[in-house]
Parts: structure tokens; sequence; C-alpha cells
């Protein structure tokens, strides 16, 4: 009976053809696998920059610089006996580090990471989705990340727990206002949810228009930061809060709250709330790079002029990898881009890490009053000065 | 043509989910697997609206009714710690008969008109001969946004101008319906652009109604739960 | 059955989105009767207007309109301000009389 019913794989969106099924298929695999092999880094980076910044050595005795520690943390952490506590509810217990991790590893879906590439014909963007509401579906799978932390603090059957839930789920709703309202004046200026559309605007020279005169100035890149700065560091700010780290991050403190909402969890679920985590903290540097630094673009050369040199210079390869020059000039392309993204990203990663080694914390009311007091009336000034200079700039 | 979209089988298969975690969401005992699974019954209806080229208010569902809404919920039932609800949700008494019987009497009868009252070129048909206005006015020059007039008086759009049929057209109408089939919308439809052109010209009174609303609800809700004596003394 | 029209049974249309809406609808309205915890009824409550929200969005897909989707805005809006007033009036109930349950507060009952 359903023999003649044929499978037609595709809609405009997922990509007309099992070729395009299985490039998409293949796209998620690698971000997703790339994400949670970079935690391990980054955690390495924490211990060594840490110690370096506390006048210390970090691990150094398994492997060189010690980077094989964090393997021989994951082998312990998987050996780990698994337990649950007693007036524990079992389900949720069990559900709440995958509830984690879940918009950890979502939110990086709509994140370019390099320019699309083009292979013998076929296009593929550098993306896992390029939805063109990009900007606020990471916010809205972002907000996600608060059952994860409601769902642990309550299953664990433990009053500090939930404590510690409740507090850390009210500064990360009350910080996502500020978050999503400082980034209104760059969407004004962007015109646009779409990241790649963001990162089209950032190529090359700054420039404006100001009552029909083109202005230029084309020593600085076109960059974010520099017609956003005040929405940039308030930014910065909502997104340490979002990710709860230092010096927001109260409901992980040791001495206030034992271990917060994940005191009760050990081995490998600790592992995937800490996955989850630093999964935040990733995706928060590439928007910060996306938003404000021009993403995966250098700066002030534009991709076109990139193409170009590598057709002039990619000629050698052409031959052993049997592609066409344009080919190996797209190909090269991408990963320079992928080395710029990588680079650019990496620097706020370790400035994650260097602010949580200098600053203390706060208490959580400082904390609830900057969110609500300082960042979200900053953040509506941000939008109103925006608007005006916008609205004085356009008449003539 | 016999064949099957990947919509097609996307959608069945989120149907049979959510109508699994909204059944789940009436019949579980505990406040807190009820707020977990309606949670997850919001998410899917955004996965549909993806589906249906409303990414806007798909990624609105997200952020306000899963984000915020329903952590609302779960906060409010922790706070209250409830134990399991003693009573049985099914006691087969005629009451409950009446009240079960009752809701499956209107879910038939909504079955029934949306299964057989629309029918799809019906629907189609209104809009099909008028193009979709499409949100092109938005001049990205570099860095500073300009944008066409648009007319707040203007109640129709063009669109709805020409679909504006009164009873004498309705011999064209007619012949309107012979040849329609569903297209796909064009791509500009949904988009948040397309979306705020109507909210800002012609229900702009409404959004501004809306947000002295959400004024009103803030305060009521503040002043409704706030404990006696404020924050910063014992309470007796 | 034919394959075509199997083919007409399964392949995506408004009416499928229709079907669907009306289900949740009533199971809603399942929840509001049956249940006797204010906040689940709440809960149906919300799953109610989520279902007409997939109404709104299906019609306007299909009729190629975009006010449909603009209503949905304004029904969210709505909805949230609705839940965070029904919570808070919740709240206080609970803390003057230290129950939810709707089947204590008769007192009006003939």
């Amino acid at each position: 009976m359903f023999g003649r019913v044929t499978l037609w794989i595709g809609t405009k969106e997922m990509g007309s053809g099992l070729l395009e099924f299985a490039i998409n298929a293949l796209k998620i695999v690698i971000v997703f696998v790339a994400i949670v092999s970079t935690v391990p880094l980054l955690v390495w980076v924490e211990r060594r920059g840490s110690a370096f910044m506390q006048n210390r050595l970090g691990p150094n005795r398994v492997g060189p610089l010690g980077l094989l520690q964090l393997l021989a943390d994951a082998i312990k952490f998987i050996f780990k006996e698994e337990f649950i506590p007693d007036h524990a509810d079992k389900v949720l217990y069990f559900m709440a580090p995958g509830l984690a991790l879940l918009p950890a590893a979502l939110t990086f879906a709509a994140v370019p990471f390099s320019s699309p590439v083009t292979i013998m014909g076929h296009t593929i963007n550098m993306q896992i989705a390029d939805i063109n509401v990009g900007i606020i579906y990471i916010f809205a799978v972002a907000s996600l990340a608060v059952y994860g932390v409601l769902t642990a603090g309550w299953s664990s059957g433990n009053k500090y727990s939930l404590i510690g839930a409740l507090r850390a789920c009210s500064q990360m709703i009350s910080y996502e206002i500020a978050m999503g309202l400082s980034l209104i004046g760059v969407l004004i200026m962007y015109q646009s949810f779409s990241l790649n559309d963001m990162i089209a605007s950032q190529i090359g020279g700054f420039n404006f228009n100001w009552h029909g005169v083109h202005h230029a100035f084309k020593y600085l890149p076109a960059w974010g930061i520099f017609y956003q700065p005040l929405s940039f560091i308030l930014f910065v700010t909502c997104g340490f809060a979002e990710t709860n780290r230092m010096p927001f991050d109260l409901p992980e403190g040791e001495a206030e709250l034992v271990g917060g909402y994940h005191t009760e969890y050990g081995g490998f679920k600790f592992n995937m709330f800490f996955m989850g985590e630093y999964g935040h903290m990733i995706t928060s540097s590439a928007l910060i790079t996306t938003l404000f630094f021009g993403g995966y673009a250098l700066p002030l050369i534009s991709p076109e002029q990139v193409a170009a040199f590598w057709i002039d210079h990619g000629a050698g390869l052409a031959g052993p990898l049997h592609l066409s020059i344009a080919d190996v000039s797209s190909l090269m392309t991408t990963l320079t881009h992928l080395a710029v993204f990588g680079l650019k990203t990496g620097f706020w990663l370790f400035f994650y890490v260097w602010v949580r080694w200098t600053l203390p914390r706060f208490r959580y009311d400082q904390l609830m009053d900057l969110g609500w007091k300082t960042l979200l009336p900053w953040s509506l000034v941000n939008l109103a000065l925006t608007a005006t200079v916008i609205f004085f700039a356009r008449v003539s | 043509m016999a064949f099957l979209t990947s919509e097609d089988i996307l959608f069945h298969f989120f149907a049979a989910a959510i109508v699994v975690s909204a059944l789940l969401v009436v019949f579980v005992s505990n406040p807190i697997y009820s707020a977990l699974f309606l949670a997850l019954t919001m998410s899917i209806l955004s996965i549909f609206f993806f589906m249906l080229h409303a990414p806007f208010v798909a990624v609105a569902q997200l952020t306000v009714y899963a984000g915020a809404v329903m952590v609302l919920f779960i906060m409010v039932v922790m706070l209250f710690d409830l134990k399991r609800e003693h009573e049985e949700v099914v006691k087969f008494s005629p009451v409950m008969i009446a009240k079960v019987t009752s809701a499956a009497l209107l879910c038939g009868f909504l079955i029934g008109v949306g299964w057989l009252g629309v029918n799809a070129t019906q629907v189609n048909a209104a809009t099909v001969l008028a193009p979709q206005v499409e949100a092109k006015d938005l001049d990205k020059s570099h860095g500073i946004p300009v944008m066409g007039p648009v007319n707040p008086d203007e109640d129709l759009t063009a669109a709805e101008e020409a679909n504006f049929v009164d009873s004498k057209d309705q011999v064209k109408k007619e012949a309107a319906l012979e040849k329609v089939e569903i297209k796909l919308p064009p791509d500009e439809f949904g988009s948040t652009a397309s979306l705020s052109k109507k909210l800002f010209s012609k229900y702009v009174f409404a959004f501004e109604a809306v947000s002295l609303l959400l004024l009103v609800a803030i305060v009521g809700s503040v002043a409704l739960a706030k404990s006696k004596g404020g924050t910063h003394h014992v309470s007796r | 059955m034919s394959q075509d029209s199997l083919q007409a049974f399964l392949h995506v249309g408004i009416n499928h989105y229709l079907v669907l809406s009306g289900i949740l609808f009533s199971i809603g309205v399942l929840g509001v009767l049956t249940r006797k915890n204010a906040i689940v009824i709440l809960m149906s409550i919300e799953l109610m207007l989520n279902a007409v929200n997939l109404d709104f969005v299906a019609f306007s897909r299909y009729g190629n309109n975009i006010d449909g989707q603009a209503m949905v805005f304004f029904v969210m809006t709505i909805a949230a301000a609705e839940a965070s007033v029904g919570l808070a009036i919740a709240v206080a109930v609970f803390k003057r009389f230290k129950e939810v349950n709707i089947s204590k507060f008769e007192n009006l009952k003939g």
C-alpha cells in the first residue's frame, strides 16, 4: 500500500535532496562535537589561566603543560559512583543535567562561524540554521536554560539547592530583559535580526550618512563596537550574568550556598552541568564577536578580497586536491575566516576567565539592583540615544 | 503526484507529541510535572509556528511563553511546595462523566468544523489574486536606516483593497476559485519587518493599549503578592 | 483507500492545523473542568490560549494574510499578563488559606 508513496525529502528550509539533508545532519554532528570538545580546552584555560593570575602553577603533571588533565578528569567522572539522594525526585533528578545541556547546544545553531564555501557547485553555509530571526532565536533558546537550573534545584530534595535554584532563576530572567534591551540599539543600526546580515554590515571601513553626506574613516573597521559602545558594555555585563559566571555566580558560590543547585550532583551529571555552562559561555563569546567585532570577517578586508588573495596564491593546492582554483580559493577563504572567528571568540572566552579571577562576587541584592536599577535604565538610555541620533542624521 | 514531503512527516510526528504532552499536562497528579509538560507543549507549538512561516511569532512564543510564563508557574508551584493532589483525577461520578462527555463533544465539534468546514481553496482564494505587500521599504544604506513613509490613516493595505469584493463581484470571485492552489508564501511573509509594518500602522492603538495593560498587570501583581510590611520587615 | 485519497489525507493543509488546534483546545477545556488545583486550572487556560494561537497562525499562513500573526502577538501578551495576575491572586489565596484546592472554597455553594 505504501509502495507508491515516495518520500520527497525536502522543504525549502531543510534543503532539497538527500545530499543537502546529509550535509545538514553532518554539520549538526560536527558542531555539537566541536562544542563538547572545546569545553575541556576551556577548563584547561581556566585552570592554567587562573593559576597564572594567582601566581601559582596549575595542572602541570598530566601530559605536556597539563593538557591531558581534563581527559583524566573526564575518565574519573565516568567511573565515579552515581548516587541519588534519598528525598530526590528521581525522574527530574536524571533529566535536569540534560535540560541544562540542551539549550546550550541549541543556541549555537544560529551563529555563523565562517563564510559559505562553494565546492563542486554546492554552496554550504557555515552555519547550522540561517534563520532570519537569528538573534532573537538565540535569546529565546537561551531563556530556556532556566529549566535545567530549576529542575536541578527542586529535584535534589535539599533546601539549599532550592534556594540556590530560585536565586539563579530570578537572576537569569532579570538579566534577560537588560540583555535584550541593550541590543535594540544595535538592531536598529543593523536593521536585521539575521546574524549573516550583521556580519555583512560590518565589512569595510567606518562610515555613516549625516544629512545625506556620506562620511568615511577608512582606517577604523566598521565594527559594531565603534557604533554602539554603550550597548557593548551592557551586553557583556549581562552576558556574564546570564551564564552565571563570576562576578554573578552567587547561585553557585561555595561559601554561601554549599554548591547551589548542583550540590547533590556528582560524577557525569555534574560534568553535564559544566558543559552546559561552558556551552553558554561559548555562545555568548561568539555573539559578542558577531555583533560587535565583525564576526568571522577580517577587519577592513572584505571576504571578496580574501577570496581574490587565495585565487592568486592557492594554485599550488589545486593539483593535489583535484579541485578547481575557484573551489580551492573558496575553501581557503572559509578556513581563514574560521581561524579569525576562532581567535576572536577565543579572546572573549579568555576574557570571561580573566574577569572571573579578578573581580569579587556580588551579593545577591547588589546583583538584582544592578540588573534592574542600573543596566535596564542604561539600556533604555542607549535606545533613546541611538534613535535620536538616527532621526537627526536623517533630517535634511 | 503521490508524494509526502518531509514537512508532512514532521507535522504528524510533532502533532502526536504535542497531543500526548497536552494530555499529560491534564492527567498527571504532580503539579510540577504538569508545568514541565506544558512548557514542552509550548516549545513544540513554537516548532509548528516555524513550519507555518511565522518565525517571529515562533521565537516570541519561546521567549514569552516557554521562557517566562511557564518559569513563573514553576516558581509559584515550587514556592507553594504543593504535595501531590490526593484526590483522584478521574472519579467516575456522574458529574465527572458529564464533564468528560461535554469536553469530548466539544472536541468532536471542533474536529468536524476543522476538517470539513473550511475548504482550503476558499481560504486561499481571498488573497491569491492580490500580491502580498512585501517589506521592501527599508533601505539598507550603511549605518543609518531610511524608511519609506507609512500612512497611518490607511485602513487597508493595497492587497486588502484588491480583496474587498462586494456581492456584485460574486461572479468574479467564483471564477477565481476555480484555479486556486495552495502556494508557498513569499520569503518576506512572516518576517519581523512585514509584521511590524502592520502592527505599527493598522494596529498601533491596540499596541499602545496592550503596553498600558501590561503596566497595569505588573503593578497589580506586585500589589497582590507582596507580603504585609514589605520585604525588609519581619512579618507577623 | 486509494493512493490519492491517502495522500490527500496525509498531506498537510489548513484542515490538519485546525483539527490539531481543536484537539488541544478541548484538552484544555477538560483540564479546566476536571482538575481541582487552581494552578493546574490556570495552566489549562494557557493551553487553550495556545491552541487559539495555532489557529490564528494557520489561517494567516494559508490565507496569505499577516493579520493573523498580529493577533497572535496580542493574544500572547494578554495571556502573559493574565497569567501573572492569576498567579498573584493564587499566591495571595495560598498565603491566607494555605490551600489552593478549589473544592475547599465552596462557601458560596447553595
